[in-house]
C-alpha cells in the first residue's frame, strides 16, 4: 500500500528546467529567442510542449506548420513516449543547475527511429497500454479490468493536468496488492544499462523463494552474472540504497505508467 | 493457461522453423543474443494494394516478427511495411491497408506503433492483452502455441500459413 505520501508528493513534484531552441534550417526571418520552461519529470514531451510549439511556429515557414513535431538533445532524437525524467536521466546532461537545451523540429520526423505519437489520442493509448501491461505483471490484469472507463480517464486527466490528488485517487488501487495478497505478483520494471534508450525486462517477484520481501540488493544479485556485477541503481535522479524493498519501490517510485525505470551500473568482475 | 514460458516459446519457435524449412517456406530465426526475449521469428513478403499515385497498384514489402512478450508471457506479432521507394508506411497508411473497415477509435486498442522489444525501433504491433485468452480458447491442445498464434493472428495483417503447417504431425 503506497502510504508514504510524502515520498509520493516529492516524486510527483520533480521538475526539470528546459531551454527550447528552434532548428536553424527551419527558421525564416528573425531568429527567435530560446523558450524556457519548467517541466514535470513524470510527464511526456507531447503533453507539455503546446506553448513551445505555438511560440516557435511563428518563426518557421508555412509548409512546416502542420509537420509532426519532435525534439533532439545534441543530435539524439528524444522518444516522445518515454517519461521526460527517464530521458533526462539517461542522457546525463550537466549535473549543475543549467537548463537542459533541446531543439524543436517541425519537419523531417525520424520515422525509422521514433515512434510517432503526434496526437493526444495516440499518447493516451500508449499510456493506457503501459498501465495494462504493468497491471498484468502485478495483478494478472485483474485490477485494471475491474475499473470503469471513467477511472481510466481520471488517471489520464490527472497526469495531463498534473493533479496529484485526482491521479492518486485511482492510482492507489493499482498500487495495492490484489485481495488478501501481501505483495504484487511481479514488479513492473524497465532496466537501463547502456545510457541509450534500450532496456531489459525480466519477471521479478518482490518475494524471495523463502517468502521474504526482496530488497534492491537481491535484485542486483539477480541481474549480475559471473562476469558482470550490478553495483548501483538510480531512478528519478536518486541513487538508491540497496536495502530498499522492491515492493516499496514499486509502490512509491514508479512513474505514472506504473513502471519502475531503473538505471543500473555494472562493473566487470 | 494460454501463456507460455520463454523456454517453451524458444523451443516451439525452433520447431516452427523446422516445419517452415521442410515446407520450403521462408521463415527465419533471428538471435540478437542469448537473453530473453532476444530470439524471434521473421518472415518477409510483398503485398499488392491499391493506393499508389492515382490509386494505381503498389507493391508493399512487409516484414513480420514474432517476438516473445516478457510481461504477457505470450508471442506478439510485430511488422513493418515499406513502399517500393523505401519509405515506411505510417500508422494511418497501415490502418488503411490492413483494417480499412475498422474505426480509428477501436484501432487504438488493437494495432498501434511501438518500440520493438529487441531492436528498439518503431514497429507496428497487434496488442497482446487478449492473446492468452485467444490461445486458450482456439488452440486445441496444440503442442505448438507459436504455430497456433501465427495462424490466428497473422490473417489480420495478411500473413497466411499453408495448410500443410497444421497437418504436419511430426512434431512432438
Amino acid at each position: 500500500m503506497a502510504h508514504d505520501r510524502e515520498v509520493l508528493r516529492m516524486i510527483w513534484e520533480g521538475q526539470i528546467g528546459i531551454c527550447f531552441q528552434a532548428d536553424r534550417d527551419e527558421i525564416v526571418g528573425i531568429k527567435p529567442e530560446p523558450f524556457y520552461l519548467m517541466i514535470s519529470r513524470l510527464s511526456y514531451l507531447p503533453l507539455v510542449t503546446d506553448k513551445v510549439r505555438k511560440y516557435f511556429s511563428r518563426y518557421i515557414s508555412a509548409e512546416h506548420q502542420d509537420g509532426a513535431v519532435w525534439f533532439d538533445f545534441n543530435g539524439t532524437p528524444l522518444r516522445l513516449h518515454y517519461p521526460i525524467g527517464v530521458l533526462y536521466d539517461l542522457l546525463h546532461p550537466e549535473e549543475d543547475s543549467t537548463p537542459w537545451c533541446l531543439t524543436i523540429h517541425f519537419s523531417k520526423f525520424p520515422e525509422d527511429t521514433l515512434v510517432k505519437l503526434n496526437s493526444k489520442e495516440l499518447l493516451e493509448s500508449h499510456y493506457m497500454s503501459c498501465l495494462k501491461e504493468a497491471d498484468v505483471l502485478k495483478h494478472r490484469g485483474l485490477v485494471i479490468s475491474a475499473m470503469q472507463k471513467k477511472d481510466h480517464n481520471q488517471l489520464w486527466l490527472g497526469l495531463v493536468n498534473e493533479k496529484f490528488d485526482q491521479f492518486w485517487a485511482v492510482n492507489r488501487r493499482l498500487m495495492e496488492p490484489y485481495g488478501d495478497l501481501e505483495s504484487f505478483k511481479n514488479i513492473p520494471l524497465r532496466i537501463y544499462t547502456d545510457d541509450d534508450f534500450t532496456y531489459t525486462q525480466k519477471l521479478i517477484s518482490p518475494i524471495s523463494v523463502g517468502g521474504q520481501k526482496k530488497s534492491l540488493a537481491d535484485l542486483m544479485a539477480e541481474l549480475s552474472t559471473p562476469v558482470r556485477k550490478a553495483v548501483g541503481c538510480r531512478t528519478h535522479g536518486i541513487d538508491l540504497h540497496e536495502e530498499t524493498q522492491l515492493q516499496w519501490m514499486s509502490e512509491h517510485l514508479s512513474y505514472p505508467d506504473n513502471f519502475l525505470h531503473l538505471s543500473v551500473d555494472y562493473k566487470d568482475v | 493457461m494460454g501463456d507460455l514460458s520463454w523456454k517453451d516459446f524458444l523451443s516451439q519457435a525452433k520447431q516452427f522453423l523446422e516445419m517452415s524449412q521442410k515446407l520450403g517456406d521462408n521463415w527465419m530465426l533471428e538471435q540478437k543474443d542469448s537473453n530473453e526475449p532476444n530470439t524471434y521469428l521473421k518472415y518477409r513478403q510483398k503485398i499488392k494494394c491499391q493506393g499508389g499515385k492515382d490509386n494505381s497498384a503498389e507493391l508493399i514489402s512487409v516484414e513480420y516478427h514474432v517476438v516473445f512478450s516478457v510481461s504477457y508471457q505470450v508471442p506478439m506479432l510485430f511488422f513493418q511495411a515499406h513502399r517500393s521507394d523505401g519509405s515506411l508506411l505510417d500508422l494511418e497508411a497501415i490502418w488503411r491497408l490492413f483494417m480499412p473497415e475498422s474505426k480509428a477509435s477501436d484501432l487504438h486498442q488493437i494495432l498501434t506503433q511501438m518500440d520493438h522489444p529487441v531492436l528498439f525501433r518503431p514497429f507496428m504491433a497487434l496488442h497482446p492483452c487478449r492473446t492468452a485468452e485467444v490461445l486458450k480458447q482456439f488452440g486445441k491442445p496444440s503442442s505448438n502455441q507459436v504455430l497456433t498464434f501465427i495462424s490466428l493472428y497473422g490473417p489480420h495483417v495478411q500473413l497466411y500459413l499453408q495448410n500443410a503447417y497444421g497437418l504436419s504431425q511430426d512434431f512432438t
